[in-house]
């Protein structure tokens, strides 16, 4: 009878291992899978629950002001209306007199007879938001008060290109570029971290916290 | 001198193979003990992990659904983020025309004629003096601010003085 217990166990190895191999479920490659999965998860987990700890500190409400300040900066659509009451805000205060100006900024008509718009630019997506502006008769100190005041306005401006001259008649052609940007995608795993926004979002109000916002003053 | 051995064969054999039945049975069992140890433990590796991994599982979705609540905060960071970082880099890269025709005006011994300013580009100035060297001491001044400073034309004109025209490259 003894000799059935090796024979017995023999077997009972040979068929308990087949089992382990067959079933898929244990075998020890599986079971490497399987671990590497289970790290991978416990590691999706930790970002999602860090993730969410710093969703729940977010100050919502404040952020959204941070935000609105920065959309009055660079505007998510090509706010011309806005630039050219910058030029014209900008004149008056140097006591300089706008004359005329032309670009190409999309589909926005402006009510002015000096104002030329192609449209047929509309359809440039990214097309920056260009203006050609001429004033009339400035002395140059006035041209540079001009300058500074449209450097201190909300939308942002950037001056790309100045033709002034005292000789003839006396003027000064400035191509002026407003700054905006579509609303750019993010991903929208929810994995994915969120980007370390208050340093950054400090740095850009401290850079615009003495200009003005041109919707602000009065026309 | 020999031995007598009195055992009778049948004995012999009986002890032999008793032997062999505890040495068979001891390996047996010691083996089966090594097996259903190791079994078991991949058997229980395999339901630690199993259970682990529909326990993680069920955090994950809980913490999706729960990041999901805060979806609009999620909007406005990335927004806020990234409007913040147009904001930095238009800021820095628009090269301040105010700056550059500002520089112009604080000399006092020339006056400025003409002026054509590219952002980050060449500019050239036209300006009148009382004389030659207010022009040269004004290249001078701009010296200061750019890179190279180029006095290109002098002359002089009865209605108008000297004239010079400057080049200043960045």
């Amino acid at each position: 009878m003894w000799v059935l217990y090796p024979v017995v166990a023999a077997v009972f190895m040979v068929l308990g291992i087949q089992y382990l191999i067959s079933s898929g479920r244990t075998s020890i490659s599986t079971l490497a899978v399987q671990q590497k999965e289970v790290d991978a998860e416990e590691n999706r987990l930790a970002e999602l629950n860090n993730k969410l700890e710093i969703l729940k500190r977010i100050d919502s409400e404040k952020t959204k002001l941070d935000l609105a300040k920065l959309v009055t900066a660079v505007p998510q659509s090509r706010t011309v209306w806005l630039l050219i009451r910058e030029l014209n805000e900008a004149g008056i205060r140097a006591n300089i007199q706008l004359i005329g100006y032309k670009g190409t900024v999309g589909e926005v008509i402006e009510a002015s007879e000096s104002a030329t718009v192609a449209t047929e630019s509309a359809v440039l997506d990214d097309a920056p938001l260009s203006l050609m502006v001429e004033y009339e008769s400035p002395t140059f100190a006035e041209l540079v008060q001009g300058l500074t005041e449209l450097e201190k306005m909300l939308p942002l401006v950037k001056v790309a290109g100045v033709n002034y001259t005292l000789e003839g008649i006396p003027n000064a052609k400035i191509v002026v570029e407003g700054a905006w940007a579509p609303w750019s995608s993010f991903d929208r795993d929810p994995a994915s971290p969120l980007p370390e926004h208050e340093n950054e979002v400090n740095r850009a109000l401290s850079k615009i916290k003495d200009m003005e916002d041109i919707t602000l003053i009065q026309e | 001198m020999s031995e007598i051995n009195f055992v009778s064969k049948d004995q012999v054999n009986l002890l032999k193979v008793v032997k062999i039945r505890k040495r068979v049975m001891g390996l047996t069992t010691l083996v089966l003990v090594i097996y259903v140890v190791l079994v078991s433990g991949i058997l229980g590796w395999w339901w630690y992990t199993s259970s682990k991994e529909k326990r993680l599982s069920s955090e994950t979705n809980e913490a999706i659904k729960l990041i999901g609540q805060y979806s609009e905060s999620e909007v406005v960071v990335q927004r806020v983020s990234a409007r913040a970082k147009l904001v930095s880099d238009f800021v820095a890269n628009r090269n301040s025309a105010a700056s550059a025709s500002a520089i112009l005006l604080e000399n006092q011994d020339i006056q400025i004629l003409s002026w054509d300013y590219v952002s980050a580009g060449e500019m050239r100035i036209g300006v009148t003096a009382g004389n030659p060297t207010l022009i040269k001491g004004f290249a001078t001044y701009l010296e200061k601010f750019y890179n190279k400073v180029q006095l290109g034309e002098l002359s002089w004109s009865p209605t108008q003085g000297w004239i010079g025209k400057l080049v200043c490259k960045t």
